[in-house]
């Protein structure tokens, strides 16, 4: 599949794609009846070969920034900031071979479809077209985006628009591609699609860092993620790490009489934490010790009551991230 | 179905998403601009016997001069129309939407782009006027004028430097212009600067004369005029900021005029590195800008729509005045004239104004007067005072036609005003008013515009 695509990295062989050490933005948040903050402050992160992060946060405006500044778009006002192990150019927005950013959707050629403008794009790659079209056409059916291939790049949407730069990206030399989008709302299944392509430019041996507020997209796609909360990293780690420690939440139960099962397991299942939330009662392991699952289920049982439902719960980005700022906001 | 596109090929489309259809697209519009150039000839021959043959005889000739001038000029008109709705596909401003960056990144160099961009451009202009040029010229064979082939390389060239210059004019602006609505009046403003150019270099004597452009020499005669020098002055620098500029831009990541995505309330301000201080990043003055273009623009939208509609309502009671009601403004009653009896004072078409006058007025030998006689309206020179009335007579008897028969006495009572001035201009806009084309002008578009324009908003600020 994709034949002679595997291999390209731009010949780079470095680890590190991006070291940002303390960084502070230029830019200050102005707002009535506050004290002007900077947008960003003491940002640290390392980005290594075939991630995909995830950089996700309250304000879109914060993650795009992050994001400029990462891609040599716009300069920062303190810190240190290396991009494969090279350094950060001074002369900004200056196209660098080894950044591929997509910052927006209108780069694409409205008068052409989906298949004929990645062509175009793809044109200086192969010389034989017809292989090359085989090529693109089979990817394109792959990551699920098969109904669109012929479709007018004017017909579609914003996000579409998105993932077919993406996929043009994907087919690039560049080390590292910057997918800055967090204003867009992508539906489920172009957050697969997405899911698949950052498969493929992982195993390209290329890094793909996402600005997103979907907790969808970094728990499908994302091998790391970063959460920005007033300017500053609150998290700063593997996707994995992220939901084991901050989604507490062990096992879900649903039932008509909650309150009545509540009261009776906050008896029996000391250490725990129990709480109702959207009809469901949630079951948190305060200890280690407790955090067997199978414990919950037999003191469940042993309340006498027989609860409609119960489940396991699966540990989604998006409860981990309410989790992490609720004790953010604790802290402060 | 093989995709094999290269840039320089999706250039030459242009706005279309086929090839094919971009090349029918172009062709049709080349016909379209050759057919237009020829009703409007036709509709200029209903205003033959006005102020127009004297002003701009070159357009109103029984010849190829006049068919193929009226064209060059048309082609100019519609090309900057073109440019201005498709400005996004055609000049430079893809590279601020970054579409030359993703190319970049794909191995695609902006050297070779900037010259497919501005070689395909170019081949479609003169592919377009060249096409619309031959056919004007197919159209005219029709009326069976006689051919003079001396003067149409003269013409072609003249047509051909006007959109070579607006179009290198336009690629150049677009490279600095970053919104489409700015970029759009710049457009306009252009096109009006190359007509300023060329009536301030005399060029328009030169193309005027179909003794003068039957010899093209005559056209880099620098004596007669200085357009054509200082156009190839023009282009040649548009050409070369072109190039540098363009290599420029495409070196870099353009980011968009504002801010996105800021958080309600807040503002953003940038430090100062050097003094620390904070400085408002976004400005609201584009926003302002373009409201203040579009207050005007509706304003004179909305002039132009009374204006018509006024001018057919003049129209109308002018039409309908008869004999002994004649229609009046403050005691000025205007009047269509429709013979050439009063020239050279009162030309075939003119609009007179006569002043109103009562019994008690004193007329004077010499005066022109309006007055009735069996029910029809005449204008005529009193050559006599006379104690019963006025003896009065005509300026300019036809040829063939016998001198002193349009002798008359009128009785005083008759006379219903006397003749105080005219306007060439305004009897060739009632006249061009009274014909079909006229109608659809002044009656049917402000009717249009009027009645449907939130519909003809939408489009716009859809296509915005």
């Amino acid at each position: 599949m994709y034949k002679g695509y595997e291999q390209r990295d731009g010949g780079i062989s470095v680890e590190k794609i991006v070291l940002m050490q303390n960084i502070s933005s230029v830019e200050h948040f102005l707002q009535e009846g506050e004290v002007p903050r900077r947008v960003l402050e003491d940002i640290s992160i390392i980005i290594k070969r075939s991630e995909i992060w995830g950089i996700t946060g309250g304000s879109a405006f914060e993650i795009k920034l992050m994001l400029e500044i990462m891609a040599n778009i716009r300069s920062y006002s303190s810190g240190r900031c290396v991009l494969i192990e090279r350094g950060m150019p001074m002369h900004k927005r200056i196209i660098l071979s080894h950044v591929f950013y997509i910052g927006g959707s209108e780069m694409i050629y409205d008068n052409m479809n989906v298949l004929e403008f990645l062509m175009l794009a793809a044109g200086k790659l192969n010389d034989n077209k017809l292989e090359l079209q085989e090529q693109i056409f089979e990817f394109i059916i792959d990551m699920g985006l098969g109904k669109i291939s012929l479709t007018a790049n004017s017909m579609l949407t914003k996000e579409e628009k998105a993932v077919v730069i993406l996929i043009a990206a994907s087919y690039s030399d560049s080390a590292m591609i910057i997918f800055n989008l967090p204003e867009y709302e992508f539906h489920e299944e172009l957050v697969n699609s997405i899911a698949k392509i950052s498969k493929f430019i992982r195993k390209t041996g290329k890094t793909l860092i996402m600005g997103t507020c979907s907790s969808l997209m970094i728990e499908r796609s994302c091998s790391h993620t970063t959460f920005i909360a007033g300017g500053k990293l609150i998290y700063n780690g593997t996707v994995k790490n992220l939901r084991l420690n901050f989604d507490k939440v062990a096992v879900i139960v649903r039932d008509k009489n909650l309150r009545g099962i509540m009261e009776k397991l906050a008896v029996l299942l000391p250490g725990h934490k129990l709480s109702i939330k959207d009809g469901r009662l949630l079951i948190e392991s305060l200890t280690e010790k407790n955090k067997k699952t199978g414990y919950i289920y037999k003191k469940i049982l042993e309340t006498g009551f027989v609860p409609e439902y119960i489940e396991t719960n699966s540990k989604t980005v998006q409860n981990a991230y309410e989790e992490l700022v609720l004790q953010y906001d604790l802290q402060k | 179905m093989i995709y094999r596109n290269s840039y320089f090929k999706k250039e030459l489309r242009q706005a279309y998403t086929e090839n094919r259809t971009g090349t029918n697209r172009k062709m049709a519009f080349a016909l379209f601009q050759g057919l237009i150039s020829f009703a409007i000839y036709f509709v200029l021959q209903t205003l033959k016997e006005s102020v127009l043959s004297d002003v701009a005889p070159e357009i109103m000739q029984p010849s190829f001069f006049s068919t193929v001038y009226i064209y060059i000029h048309l082609a100019f008109i519609f090309n900057t129309v073109y440019f201005i709705i498709y400005y996004d596909y055609l000049f430079f401003s893809e590279i601020r939407k970054n579409s030359w960056y993703l190319l970049v990144q794909m191995g695609y160099s902006p050297a070779s782009m900037i010259f497919s961009k501005f070689s395909a451009l170019i081949l479609s202009v003169f592919t377009i006027y060249l096409v619309g040029f031959i056919f004007t010229v197919f159209l005219t064979i029709f009326l069976k004028y006689p051919f003079i082939l001396s003067y149409m390389p003269s013409l072609y060239i003249s047509g051909l430097v006007d959109l070579t210059l607006i179009t290198i004019l336009l690629m150049t602006f677009s490279l600095y212009v970053k919104t489409i609505t700015n970029a759009r009046y710049l457009s306009l403003f252009s096109a009006v600067l190359i007509i300023v150019l060329k009536t301030a270099l005399g060029h328009y004597n030169v193309i005027s004369n179909r003794v003068s452009m039957q010899s093209i020499n005559n056209l880099f005669d620098f004596g007669r005029s200085l357009y054509f020098p200082a156009a190839a002055a023009i282009m040649a620098a548009c050409c070369i900021i072109c190039v540098i500029r363009a290599g420029n831009v495409a070196k870099y990541y353009n980011l968009p005029a504002r801010y996105y995505v800021l958080p309600e309330g807040a503002t953003v301000a940038n430090e100062d590195a050097a003094t620390g201080k904070l400085k408002l990043a976004e400005s609201m003055e584009n926003v302002r800008h373009s409201k203040i273009f579009d207050t005007v623009s509706t304003a004179l939208l909305i002039f132009l729509i009374c204006a018509a509609l006024i001018f057919n309502v003049l129209i109308i009671l002018i039409n309908i005045s008869a004999p002994g009601k004649e229609f009046s403004i403050k005691g000025i009653i205007p009047y269509v004239f429709k013979s050439d009896t009063m020239a050279p004072t009162i030309m075939m078409n003119d609009l007179a104004y006569f002043k109103r006058t009562d019994s008690r007025h004193m007329f004077e030998n010499g005066d022109i007067i309006l007055f009735e006689e069996n029910n029809v309206t005449y204008v005529e020179r009193i050559i006599e005072n006379m104690e019963s009335g006025f003896k009065v007579d005509i300026d300019n008897y036809p040829p063939m036609s016998q001198p002193g028969a349009m002798l008359k006495t009128v009785p005083g009572k008759a006379v219903r005003g006397i003749y105080v001035g005219r306007s060439r201009w305004l009897g060739a806009l009632i006249l061009f008013a009274n014909t079909i084309v006229g109608r659809l002008v002044f009656l049917l578009l402000p009717a249009i515009l009027l009645f449907y324009q939130r519909q003809v908003a939408n489009i716009y600020s859809r296509r915005k």
